[in-house]
């Protein structure tokens, strides 16, 4: 595997090299040559010769469906082709500043820069006794318009989502922060993919370490190809075996914006809506942007109902076999001659019952991803009778069990990022494991272990249970309660250190501390 | 040896829950065999003891900063005994450590898991302590930071409720 690895790597360089020889010679035909060589086989790559103004040979060669048709045919060509010249060597730069009609132009000399060119969508233009070419930027292709994300719906904010085009993508944040102090850097990763990746950040924000160690990660992937952003987050994140989300992945522009104004890094690539942000701490997975977007009071309570239902989608099952196997003293009599009852006829113990259960719920879940939408309807009446009276009826699980499970499955999806929420509810198998061997002693240990893994994880320099541990009194505002945004003057202290002050203090709004004109207006 | 670092109050919360469990499992047993009634007076008295201990402690960190028990013991009563005073509190510590792994199996088993031999319920706790202890000392603090606080709710909602 290593020597695969390395011998395509240098395979690779030497490609490279061979390309970067290979600079425009002022023989039209033979740089021709060259390129048809190179795209031999790519029936989608056209090579149009003509002739400027009646007396050089020209040719444009781009990729059909990836550059706008309409506008080389209706305004290039016409006006390079009817263009007066008189003798034959033309001023090239003459011929950009007064001939071609794109603005986005740009001077190419080597036959490499051609192919990455035409890779991009551009269109290149060669001239015969020229050693230069011209990229016109006039790419253009089909692309998804600007939905909402279906993954991230709320109530409130912004309708908008991330699409495949990162150009649309860059723009799309370029508008929520104007300031050209949001800096995006790019760079192309996947030998094969050439993909487009941009690095985005505030730079008065961003802490310039944090930026280096992102870029330093991204420059190491030597990979053929991504194709979402979750290979780039398994190829830079800090420990690969944790079941546990270091990143935090969405594909809605305020996340983001939010993100980069307490100083994180995002990372943004061609050809998914998806964009991952850096570092990130447990909590902040279980925050929604629509928290900020209620009033302070509704948003806190909203976040304590989630962290309660956090403990309930990771330990509810087991929890409930713990108790019924070895502490049935802890459940009120009454309860207990009702839940005996309705295990009476049960074939399996609770562990078994559970296990069934769970799974089953899994499999519906999936199944519910993906699924055709026409098919869906199906799934979910199956579904509800899989797990639901039918199931009771027939003398499998009790009762109970299907309560645990459905307020189990419920739980798990108030985590809004679906990559933790599906961290905890596999957790949940080995947790339902060590209540059937061990009781509540096993659930205590496992919790401890999980926390234990919890406090090793750092997400590029940042502990991932901070602010809670290591404690810093401060950030309680964002994870115990939602301060009112009157009251966040700060930026979090981990990633927002560089310029902490976000905004001015006292801004409490108070009607009395102005003039009663409002009071007066009302009164009129 | 990792170098890890902890802030004080962590230090502080480490240390906590090592003395929470002797005092409320096996302390108050003792002393009310022979105190009866008046139980509540001990902790005032053994309470000097610890003031105490910790006066020392603090005046030999004073006179000797930036160094460790086994460092400065070694200057204050010479190289030999110094090495005894110092495998004294080693061996302290791993006593210490065996008497309060012990603690709490006797009183897992002995409540609970009357059934359920003392060395597993022991080695299950030693296996997640040794995985916290690989993680190094900086773990163990943002645990503790973590855990404690929920601890000691519990315990101060079981005392006043």
């Amino acid at each position: 595997m290593r020597f695969f690895k390395k011998n395509s790597a240098q395979n690779l360089h030497i490609e490279h090299q061979h390309e970067q020889l290979h600079v425009l010679s002022f023989d039209l035909k033979q740089n021709m040559q060259v390129l048809q060589n190179v795209y031999d086989n790519c029936m989608d790559v056209v090579f149009h010769s003509f002739q400027i103004g009646g007396t050089t040979n020209a040719a444009l060669i781009y990729i059909d469906g990836f550059v706008n048709i309409e506008e080389l045919d209706s305004v290039v060509l016409p006006s390079l082709m009817k263009h007066p010249f008189s003798n034959i060597s033309i001023d090239i730069d003459r011929l950009l500043e007064q001939t071609l009609t794109v603005s986005k132009t740009k001077k190419i000399q080597t036959i490499a820069e051609c192919i990455e060119h035409i890779s991009s969508g551009s269109a290149v233009l060669l001239i015969d006794s020229q050693n230069k070419a011209f990229a016109l930027g006039i790419s253009k292709w089909e692309k998804r318009s600007i939905e909402e994300p279906t993954g991230e719906s709320t109530i409130r904010g912004p309708r908008e989502g991330f699409t495949e085009s990162l150009g649309t993508n860059l723009s799309l944040l370029r508008r929520k922060i104007k300031s050209p102090q949001l800096k995006m850097k790019t760079m192309k990763i996947g030998t094969y993919t050439q993909t487009e990746v941009a690095i985005s950040y505030i730079e008065e924000i961003a802490s310039p370490t944090l930026l280096e160690e992102v870029e330093a990660r991204l420059h190491r992937i030597n990979i053929d190809g991504i194709l979402e952003t979750s290979y780039i987050e398994e190829l830079i994140e800090d420990n690969p075996y944790s079941p546990f989300p270091q990143v935090l992945n969405t594909e809605r522009p305020d996340v983001v914006a939010a993100n980069l104004l307490e100083g994180r890094v995002a990372i943004l690539q061609d050809g998914t809506p998806f964009v991952i942000i850096v570092p990130v701490s447990f909590y902040s997975l279980l925050q929604s942007s629509e928290d900020y977007y209620h009033r302070s009071l509704i948003g806190t309570a909203i976040r304590w109902l989630r962290y309660l239902f956090l403990f309930i989608s990771l330990l509810l099952p087991s929890l409930y076999v713990a108790i019924l196997t070895f502490h049935q003293e802890m459940v009120p009599t009454s309860l207990l001659f009702t839940m005996s009852a309705s295990r009476e006829l049960i074939p399996f113990p609770a562990l078994v019952e559970a296990l069934m259960m769970e799974i089953v719920f899994e499999a519906l879940r999936e199944a519910g991803v993906r699924l055709p939408k026409q098919a869906g309807a199906a799934v979910s009446i199956v579904g509800a009778l899989v797990i639901g009276q039918a199931a009771v009826q027939a003398g499998i699980v009790s009762a109970p069990m299907i309560m645990v499970v459905a307020l189990t499955g419920i739980a798990s999806f108030t985590i809004p990022r679906y990559a933790a929420g599906i961290a905890l509810r596999m957790l949940r198998f080995p947790m339902i494991f060590l209540a059937g061997s061990l009781g509540l002693l096993g659930i205590m240990l496992g919790i401890l272990l999980i926390l234990t893994h919890m406090a090793t994880l750092r997400s590029f320099g940042v502990p991932y249970l901070s602010p809670i541990a290591p404690m810093q009194g401060r950030e309680m505002k964002d994870v115990l309660i939602r301060v009112p945004l009157w009251k966040r003057n700060t930026r979090p202290r981990l990633t927002g250190t560089k310029n902490i002050t976000r905004q001015s203090p006292e801004q409490k709004p108070n009607p009395l501390d102005g003039d009663d004109k409002m009071e007066k207006g009302g009164g009129a | 040896m990792e170098k890890g670092k902890i802030s004080a109050v962590q230090m502080g919360i480490i240390m906590h829950p090592a003395i929470t469990a002797t005092a409320i499992l096996l302390v108050p047993a003792i002393t009310a065999h022979d105190a009866k009634q008046d139980m509540w007076i001990s902790p005032f008295w053994a309470s000097l003891v610890g003031f105490l201990t910790v006066y020392i402690a603090v005046q030999l960190h004073n006179r000797y900063p930036q160094k460790t028990v086994i460092e400065y013991s070694e200057q204050i009563v010479g190289k030999f005994l110094g090495k005894i005073v110092s495998f004294i509190f080693l061996f302290f510590y791993l006593h210490v450590t065996g008497i309060i792994v012990r603690e709490y199996g006797e009183f897992i088993v002995g409540n609970f898991f009357v059934r359920t031999p003392l060395i597993f319920v022991m080695g299950s706790m030693i296996f997640v302590c040794a995985f916290a202890v690989r993680g190094g000392v900086e773990i163990i603090g943002r645990l503790s930071e973590l855990i404690v606080p929920i601890v000691m709710t519990i315990i101060l909602f079981l005392l006043f409720c």
